[in-house]
């Protein structure tokens, strides 16, 4: 059965020339929109259950950051993201992909949560005296409900080691955040942008190229989901 | 009514700074002592007394939507409980923020707010009288923008004392009485609007221009026609290229940054990355350049460079049918900022003609009664005309009105615009009724006619073209030392120590810069040869096959000397880190130019002078474009200048050309040790003015190398076959510090060291004169080389070998930089 991908980009997304090829590769036909800053998704295609949806936003800790992504959210609140199965009956939604500003709105629009993998999560310092212990690579027991898959540090993570990860991994004023509140999503500040150095302290350029390559992410998310 | 919140940072709880600069709270020390202040963000949401406080949003709600969990929270209150200054921007939607909670309030079916404001909040601490505090700060609000604590262009300030309300008195009754005047008398307060028109415009009106060289040389004296129907003829107007001047992709966020010596530190940093983060972050663009202001100036700044396509100030209104503007957008609003991109670049059958941006530092009704007057007859409606006249009330420095003509219905423009969160307003159509004025279309259908000379002031109906503007400028003595520099040649060293030190001027500068250049987008980018400085970038458009280089520039550090060469300099200097990276110097060079406008002062010996740097910047940049084939695509000559400085011409460089690869192999720094290395271009006769070595040695110089172009051009293609070919496997552009400064930066790059040829004068090595390359060459391919370039281009300097360079270790170096 032919997938789609649709890859939702603001104007200013670099260097995807790499990603398209990644996803071509695992199986999907792209197709592409970009959003104006006022809405987050506009699909050029209707959605299929074997859709994946690439979305990305910057994100930081800023009080604009937030309500933008509870404004975005607001908008989203009226996108049909549920199909009708093949066979009839239950209704499956499309997979949603997405990083920083993207997925914290998705989720405040309340998506349909078991459909959304979210890349969030650094501030694995805050959860070092966390009761729950480490962290693990994918944090989805936080809540099984909720495939929130967070990305640590290559080193205390084996699966993730060899990916040159590590070696990009900096935190030189601590100043990585997260949720305290359990059950609830950790960070939105983008992992893999900390990963490749590509963003300022608390700035959440999401970078799906990095999220596909510098990890197995993608096959794990498409198993899990 | 209003509600007051306050943002409590739950890390940073004790954020105590110092507003301003700290000189002057030094003097207060004996009527204040130990006073010091807390830092917040405040956010004021005045509301109409007719509504209900059951209608309005909850301390809940707001945290709910302000405040990720875990980051801060939020302080509601109604009066002032410590004493306190607060800081605003002049007029509405100024910043993300307030435009964000405007359209929270509406998308959640709140009634709308009298205003929206955001502050930052500076609270005393401290044991002292308050009446004297506030004595002493009204006294700095008195002294304005000197203070540091704020722009008097676009800011206000406040002080408040225990029990005060918050509400911030803004003239909502003047606002409203707008719309009591009748038509007749808005147009006579039109008349009184004078338009930012000058004796000194050399913009509009023909100039004379004396170039009073000291003595033993010639007077020279020219005649001219204005310079914008100059840069009409040569600017590019292509459609295609237009819409690409808008797209994200293909462009990226360049940010000029000032800081003040004399304010705090953290403070000022926290100020500009929390800025760029949020500018970054609107703008969904990766922060790639940034340019750091050479003067110091009163405050911790940022300001985004835009080389978009418009047309800035009154440009040629050609065949204009109807026109439309936006709302007034602030410069600090980047989410606005960001959507008008998107509509312009978006939606390029909307335009008939280029759009226009109109500074917010000269009046815009001055200028649109230019553009509307330009056509016999011209209609607008009533309401409409008053909107323009609101806008014109809550016009300051920060904002840009933008303009355009499209032959789509009004319904439609709206349409469009409303999807992107804007608004618009028709500024009316022409018409052809014989009638020599405006028409305006009352409310109730009746229509009121205001002729042309009811609105435009006399003096500027009577000005005719034929006025010339006459213009002076003195060069400046010729000062070409070439003694003084005896310490530089022992101990060369240490000085090329205080040259690295003093790149970076302040620690906020260099965390800063690391930042970027560590983190910001750029590096994505493939960017493993990032250069010293964060001006250069590289990078793809969405398109995924073009590859774009850019360089940005400021002229400035010359520009005192002699403007004409200094947006020359600047040019030549970017068009010469594009052929570093592998452009093909014959390949299309796009240049967006940009110099600020002086403002006319009351001496007019000042203002012949002024407007003479000025009128010079833009010959120099009118002169490079003729003699390299490069093409104009933007040009900005209404950038504003800094009021409290005496001005200071500043041409700002940006060029772009593509590649055909980023892949290239050629780097800016050693590739290996015994490479052979050589400085390629004109040699230098003198210690060139700019020279980074010059305030060390105290010696003056005003030395400024000419650019041959067609010897450049030949240069640059020499050195293009010689990377094609791979026989120069490395090389960067020198810059102000000379030989030795890109010697060491190519050297720590690599961390190879150099050994030097002996007996190269300091001149060779510490001049920043143009035009000159860095380059390492294969040791097979010395030979090749030395036959290939022309031999007064060529200076050999050394081979790399070892961990030093003049003795010292690399490391030092290094360190030093730290």
């Amino acid at each position: 059965m032919k997938r789609t991908a649709h890859i939702v980009t603001g104007p200013g997304f670099i260097d995807d020339s790499a990603l398209n090829a990644r996803i071509r590769g695992l199986g999907f036909e792209l197709v592409k929109s970009e959003y104006v800053p006022r809405k987050l998704f506009e699909f050029k295609a209707p959605l299929g259950a074997e859709d994946v949806i690439f979305a990305r936003g910057p994100w930081s800790v800023d009080p604009e950051n937030f309500l933008y992504a509870r404004i975005i959210a607001s908008s989203l609140r009226g996108v049909k993201t549920k199909v009708a199965s093949v066979s009839g009956g239950e209704e499956k939604a499309p997979k949603l992909i997405a990083t920083g500003r993207a997925a914290l709105a998705a989720l405040l629009a309340g998506w349909a949560h078991e459909n959304v993998i979210a890349t969030l999560a650094h501030g694995w310092q805050r959860f070092a005296n966390d009761p729950r212990g480490p962290w693990q690579k994918f944090s989805s027991e936080v809540d099984p409900s909720k495939k929130f898959y967070s990305l640590i540090e290559a080193q205390s993570c084996p699966d993730l080691s060899g990916t040159g990860a590590s070696s990009f991994l900096r935190f030189h004023d601590s100043q990585t955040w997260a949720w305290k509140y359990p059950n609830q999503i950790y960070s939105f500040v983008d992992p893999l942008a900390f990963f490749d150095g590509s963003q300022l302290d608390n700035f959440g350029y999401g970078s799906l190229e990095g999220l596909l390559f510098n990890t197995d992410f993608i096959e794990h998310a498409l198993e899990t989901l | 009514m209003i509600q007051y919140l306050r943002f409590l940072n739950l890390d940073d709880m004790s954020s105590e700074r110092m507003p301003g600069d700290l000189r002057f709270w030094r003097v207060l020390e004996t009527a204040l002592p130990g006073i010091s202040f807390y830092n917040f963000r405040g956010l004021g949401v005045e509301w109409d007394d007719s509504v209900d406080s059951n209608q309005i949003p909850t301390l809940e709600t707001w945290g709910e939507w302000l405040c990720p969990p875990g980051t801060s929270s939020l302080g509601l209150s109604d009066r002032c409980e410590v004493p306190c200054v607060q800081r605003r921007k002049v007029g509405r939607y100024t910043t993300c923020l307030e435009t964000l909670i405007y359209e929270m309030l509406e998308r959640q079916g709140f009634p709308r707010p009298k205003s929206v404001w955001e502050a930052a909040h500076f609270e005393t601490k401290g044991s002292f009288e308050e009446s004297e505090l506030e004595d002493n700060v009204l006294k700095l609000m008195g002294l304005g923008s000197k203070t540091g604590l704020f722009d008097e262009d676009s800011e206000e300030l406040r002080f408040l004392k225990i029990g005060d309300s918050w509400e911030w008195t803004e003239d909502h009754d003047f606002y409203a009485s707008l719309d009591k005047i009748s038509v007749g008398e808005l147009g006579i307060r039109w008349k009184k609007i004078s338009s930012s028109k000058n004796r000194y415009d050399s913009l509009r009106r023909n100039y004379k221009i004396h170039e009073v060289t000291p003595a033993r040389e010639k007077l020279r004296n020219r005649k001219s026609n204005p310079l914008f129907e100059r840069v009409d003829k040569v600017l590019l107007d292509d459609a295609s290229l237009m819409a690409e001047s808008f797209d994200e992709s293909a462009n990226i966020g360049i940010f000029r940054l000032a800081y003040s010596k004399h304010s705090e530190e953290r403070a000022q940093k926290e100020e500009i990355s929390d800025a760029l983060r949020i500018g970054g972050s609107f703008m969904d663009q990766p922060i790639a350049l940034t340019c750091w202001d050479d003067r110091i100036s009163h405050r911790a700044k940022i300001s985004r460079v835009s080389f978009r396509q418009y047309i800035n100030g009154l440009g040629p209104v050609k065949d204009v049918r109807k026109l439309y503007s936006l709302r007034p957008i602030s410069r600090s609003d980047f989410l606005s900022s960001r959507r008008q991109e998107s509509v312009f670049y978006g939606n390029a059958g909307l335009f008939s003609y280029r759009p226009w941006r109109l500074s917010g530092g000269s009046s815009w009704l001055g200028v649109l009664r230019g553009m509307l007057a330009s056509h016999a007859g011209w209609q607008i409606s009533e309401q409409n005309l008053r909107r323009l006249f609101q806008w014109e009330l809550g016009r300051s420095a920060e904002f840009d009105l933008h303009v355009f003509a499209s032959d789509w219905s009004l319904e439609s423009v709206q349409e469009l615009v409303q999807d992107y969160g804007l608004e618009v307003c028709a500024l009316g159509e022409k018409i052809d009724s014989g009638l020599d004025g405006l028409r305006v279309v009352m409310k109730n259908g009746t229509v009121e006619n205001l002729p042309w000379n009811e609105i435009i002031p006399d003096d500027e109906l009577d000005a005719s073209s034929a006025d010339t503007a006459d213009l002076a400028w003195q060069v400046p003595d010729k000062k070409t030392p070439t003694f003084g520099f005896e310490k530089v040649s022992v101990f060369p060293d240490q000085y090329l120590l205080r040259i690295l030190k003093s790149r970076r001027r302040s620690k906020v500068q260099g965390e800063i810069d690391w930042e970027l250049r560590s983190h910001s987008k750029a590096r994505e980018v493939r960017m493993r040869h990032t250069y010293d400085t964060p001006s250069l970038a590289q990078k793809r458009s969405a398109g995924d096959s073009r590859f774009f280089v850019e360089a940005f520039k400021s002229g400035q550090n010359i520009s005192a000397v002699d403007p004409k060469a200094a947006s020359v300099w600047a040019i030549e200097h970017c068009y010469r880190e594009l052929v570093a990276r592998g452009v093909n110097p014959d390949s299309p060079v796009h240049l967006a130019f940009s110099v600020n406008r002086p403002q006319e002062v009351q001496a007019s010996e000042k203002n012949i002078k002024n407007h003479a740097a000025f009128t010079l910047a833009v010959e120099g940049m009118l002169e490079a474009v003729s003699h390299t084939g490069m093409r104009l695509v933007s040009c900005n000559l209404e950038q504003s200048s800094n009021p409290i400085r005496d001005y200071e011409c500043e041409p700002l460089i940006h060029l772009r050309s593509e590649i055909e690869s980023i892949d290239s192999p050629i780097m800016p720094g050693f590739r290996m040790g015994g490479e052979i290395l050589y400085a390629l271009g004109p040699r230098p006769v003198f210690m060139d003015a700019g020279s980074r070595v010059l305030p060390f040695v105290r010696v003056a110089s005003n030395h400024v190398s000419k650019i041959l172009w067609d010897q450049q051009l030949d240069l640059y293609r020499m050195l293009y076959k010689a990377l094609e070919n791979g026989m120069v496997v490395d090389v960067r552009p020198i810059g102000h510090g000379g030989v030795a400064e890109t010697l060491l930066d190519m050297a720590l790059w690599s961390g190879i060291g150099i050994q030097l040829k002996p007996g190269l004068s300091t001149m060779e090595l510490f001049s920043g004169a143009p035009g000159r390359f860095l380059v390492g060459v294969l040791p097979q391919e010395e030979k090749n080389f030395e036959a290939l370039v022309k031999n007064e281009w060529l200076i050999p300097v050394g081979k790399t070998a070892g961990e030093k360079l003049f003795g010292l270790n690399l490391e030092d170096y290094r360190e030093a930089k730290k």
